[in-house]
């Protein structure tokens, strides 16, 4: 049923030496219905921002804030139908497990047997059932973020907005919480809009990531869209790895690297270029070629599923993925061994050369 | 244990622990003895005493409890200027000497010289009685209240109320059902010193009590009248029921939660629009009610310069500020071993000597006095000595609290890492500890030094000829000699005025 549209908003704030910082500029946005949306960027991109705009929490300076075309940027948070979930969890301490869940329907004055009835199926759908009389603190914090979930579920909103939900737990039971997330907001038909810096959870849980940079959108698309064709060269080193080569064009589908040719299959445009490779799609020789990239091999990391590799390039460090035998690394490719690579020219990703190439890379 | 091995830190942590059991604890409680020692009579006399003492401390509570509560709301939330000049008063009352304070509040309401002329009436608006022992005690506890609650609603984590926000709740229901279980222990703690303090106050209550009598101030009279055996169980029936009543209450409090299932949304929300009659209910009541009280001494009478150089006034200034002086320095000396024994709970001593101070802080002024008098006067018979070791007593609490909070909030692994690059027990006191708690020190002192200052009861009780500048005071208003007594108040108020100033530039300096 919802779906947001952020028009032409923009959130400046002063700080405290009274310097004019803005958070959000200009920001124009379509959230489409019943899907799962991520909000992604380092800290500070504005994104936790946006979201407590869309809640209601924070007032734009300016722009509008529409839910099914319906203006709805002077209304009250507390009107605005929506659920929230905390990355502290901001589950209430002195109320028991019940009675955080059918907060939200007591106090929107739902009839008794309503209100019971929901927190139930709250508490079931998120494996709280058992506890119903057990205070947060007597909770681990996966189980008190579940309880967060159903005490923002239990409005029966269709608008889920969650800042950073999982960032505050273990690592492993944050990944297998991203699954049940996903699953809970696809069999109820909720949109949902989540706050993350991290990118793997974004990958995984959302069919749309909205990329946010210094308070704007980078770029918005599938994770496949924004992991096989990132519009820029932040984009492509924000959303997994990748490793860069600054280039001069020779043709529409050549360029040099200190002398030696990348062949493109895309064509290319500027004149001054940066190529970007991931390091999966590199592929690496023992015997050097003179006419490939050739490096020494400076690290080997072991990281379980594959083998890291840092050949040293020019003074640049260039990773490669491999999945070899324990036996061939021991044989083959040694540290200190002199090697030589390619790529496949499908593979290779084209941007233009940003005005500051290191502030391009910062994730920060 | 195991950081003070050597005799010389365990000489430092048991003699601060003997100076509290020997002169701090066991002569502030010897009066309970009595309860074995005389029959105690009890007349009508001190039964009406006693329940007119309960009566006003549970009416003053209340009124501080429906005005400190908004009040400290808005110290907390609001951005407004007013508040934040509100915030830089409210301690005011505080550090006013009791007497003076006794007798400003009465100019003000009781005598035709204050909201009388403003209004146009002939005699003063309340004549001496419970009303205007009321009225003086809302001054002065109304501050405890305010801060007590102020420093509970600062700790909330405010996305609790976020929370509740998104979840569909109105303001006031999040006020009712989110945030006032959550700092209702500051709510606990701001009514009991409230209830205490009004409870025990004597100099300021003698200024004001008129023909009617509260339990301390009936204490001094029949200590003054030779009395000392009714003074006694007077002193015994009041610190007993005190501890009681307090018991209880803590007791009763603690297990009270509120009903979730009674929520009331439209009619709630229709509450909000008495917003900004709140605001201004409690602004008025500061400004009218606490804030002019305490300062009108100052426009009374200022001209009386000539009596200040050549008469007792300057005596007793001295031997006030001497007293003082010389028992926070005391104190401060003991003071702080024993706050960090109850910090760092060493020997397993913290919980124990943490509630033994603050049953000092509890026992009434006048009834200390008379207890400490009658523990005493056993082994000295000099007044001076008598009065110092009273002050003592009664303004160690005072320093011990802030200085163990200070001690609490230095993490432990700070004392570890000091200790792994090879300092010494005491230079890692002296160069670490020490000058991390500084503020703390100097908080404490300046309470401590002020409570000295002014207080009355106690000294009341105590002392025949010395005369500190409260006990000063009162003898003026008692002879009509409210000129004098005020020019006395008013010296005695621009000190502690500069005191609260430090105080506050203190506070400042801590949290930046």
């Amino acid at each position: 049923m919802p779906e947001v549209e952020i028009k032409n908003l923009t959130k400046k704030y002063k700080s405290q030496k009274g310097e004019k910082i803005t958070a959000i500029n200009d920001v124009n946005l379509k959230i489409e219905d019943k899907h799962y949306n991520t909000l992604l960027g380092p800290s500070g991109c504005g994104k936790t921002t946006l979201l407590r705009i869309i809640a209601g929490l924070i007032k734009p300076t300016c722009g509008k804030i529409l839910f099914d075309g319906e203006d709805v940027t002077d209304v009250l948070p507390e009107e605005r139908n929506i659920g929230f979930v905390f990355q502290d969890f901001a589950v209430f301490p002195h109320l028991d497990v019940w009675h955080n869940v059918s907060y939200g329907p007591t106090v929107k004055g739902w009839p008794k047997e309503k209100i019971k009835k929901t927190t139930q199926e709250n508490l079931k759908l998120v494996g709280l059932a058992n506890r119903p009389k057990a205070l947060p603190k007597e909770l681990s914090g996966g189980m008190q973020q579940r309880l967060g979930l159903a005490r923002a579920l239990a409005t029966q909103s269709k608008l889920l907005l969650l800042d950073e939900p999982l960032s505050a737990l273990d690592a492993k039971i944050g990944a297998y919480l991203r699954y049940e997330l996903r699953k809970i907001v696809k069999k109820n038909h909720l949109t949902a809009i989540h706050v993350t810096h991290n990118q793997e959870e974004a990958m995984t849980i959302s069919d749309n990531i909205i990329l946010m940079r210094g308070g704007e959108i980078v770029q918005t698309g599938s994770p496949e869209e924004l992991y096989q064709r990132p519009n820029s060269v932040f984009a492509a080193n924000f959303l997994g790895k990748c490793n860069f080569f600054k280039c001069d064009k020779i043709s529409s589908h050549k360029a040099s690297y200190h002398g030696k040719i990348i062949k493109t299959e895309k064509e290319i445009k500027d004149k001054k270029i940066i190529l970007g490779i991931r390091p999966e799609k590199i592929h690496l020789e023992s015997n050097i070629d003179e006419g490939m990239i050739t490096g020494k091999i400076e690290l080997i990391n072991f990281l379980g599923h594959l083998y890291e590799y840092r050949i040293n390039v020019n003074g640049a460090t260039v990773k490669a993925y491999k999945r070899y035998k324990e036996e061939k690394v021991r044989r083959k490719f040694k540290l200190g061994d002199k090697i030589s690579f390619w790529f496949h020219p499908e593979d290779v990703l084209i941007f233009k050369e940003p005005n500051d190439f290191k502030k391009e890379l910062r994730l920060d | 244990m195991r950081y003070f091995k050597n005799n010389l830190g365990n000489l430092f942590f048991s003699s601060a622990v003997i100076f509290f059991a020997a002169v701090i604890f066991l002569p502030a409680v010897y009066i309970l003895t009595y309860f074995f020692k005389t029959e105690i009579f009890v007349t009508k006399e001190i039964v009406k005493s006693i329940i007119l003492s309960f009566e006003i401390g549970l009416i003053v509570t209340f009124i501080d409890l429906i005005f400190g509560l908004p009040l400290a709301w808005s110290l907390v939330r609001s951005k407004s200027r007013f508040i934040k000049w509100l915030d830089s008063l409210i301690d005011l009352s505080l550090v006013m000497p009791t007497a003076a304070l006794g007798f400003s509040v009465y100019l003000y309401w009781g005598s035709k010289f204050g909201l009388a002329r403003l209004l146009g009436l002939e005699g003063g608006i309340f004549s001496k009685g419970p009303m205007l022992i009321i009225l003086l005690h809302v001054v002065f506890t109304l501050p405890y209240m305010a801060r007590s609650i102020a420093a509970a609603i600062a700790q909330i984590n405010l996305t609790y109320e976020q929370a509740a926000l998104t979840l569909g709740a109105n303001p006031f229901t999040i006020f009712r059902t989110i945030s006032l279980p959550l700092f209702k222990n500051g709510v606990i703690t701001g009514s009991i010193l409230s209830f205490t303090r009004s409870l025990s106050e004597t100099g300021a209550t003698m200024m004001v009590a008129g023909a009617f009598t509260t339990a301390p101030v009936l204490i001094i009279g029949l200590k003054e009248a030779g009395q000392i055996p009714q003074a006694a169980a007077v002193s015994v029936i009041l610190i007993l029921s005190a501890i009681i009543i307090l018991f209880l209450a803590k007791l009763l409090l603690k297990e009270k939660t509120i009903n979730l299932e009674k929520v009331y949304p439209v009619f709630e929300k229709s509450l909000l629009n008495l917003k900004a009659i709140k605001n201004i209910a409690v602004a008025l009541f500061f400004v009218f009610v606490v804030f002019l009280p305490t300062i009108f001494i100052v426009f009374f009478n200022l001209t009386n310069f000539y009596f200040f150089l050549n008469s007792i006034l300057f005596k007793s200034l001295i031997i006030s500020f001497a007293i003082a002086f010389l028992v926070t320095l005391v104190n401060l000396f003991f003071s702080i071993p024993l706050a960090y024994l109850i910090a760092r709970n060493r020997y397993r001593m913290g919980k124990l000597l943490d509630s033994l101070s603050e049953v000092v802080l509890l026992v009434p002024t006048s009834a200390l006095g008379l207890s400490l008098v009658l523990f005493w006067r056993q082994f000295l018979n000099q007044e001076i000595l008598i009065l110092i070791l009273t002050h003592l007593s009664f303004s160690f609490p005072l320093l011990v609290k802030p200085l163990a909070a200070a001690f609490k909030d230095i993490p432990l692994s700070l004392e570890e890492a000091s200790y792994s690059l090879g300092t010494s027990g005491k230079e890692m006191f002296i160069k670490i500890l020490l000058p991390l708690i500084k503020p703390a020190i100097i908080a404490g002192s300046i309470m401590a030094f002020m409570r000295s200052l002014s207080e009355t009861g106690a000294t009341l009780a105590v002392t025949g000829k010395i005369k500190t500048i409260p006990i000063l005071i009162v003898e003026f208003v008692e002879r009509g000699e409210f000129n004098q007594a005020a020019f006395a108040c008013v010296v005695l108020f621009i000190i502690a005025f500069a005191f609260l100033i430090i105080l506050k530039h203190n506070k400042f300096s801590k949290t930046s």
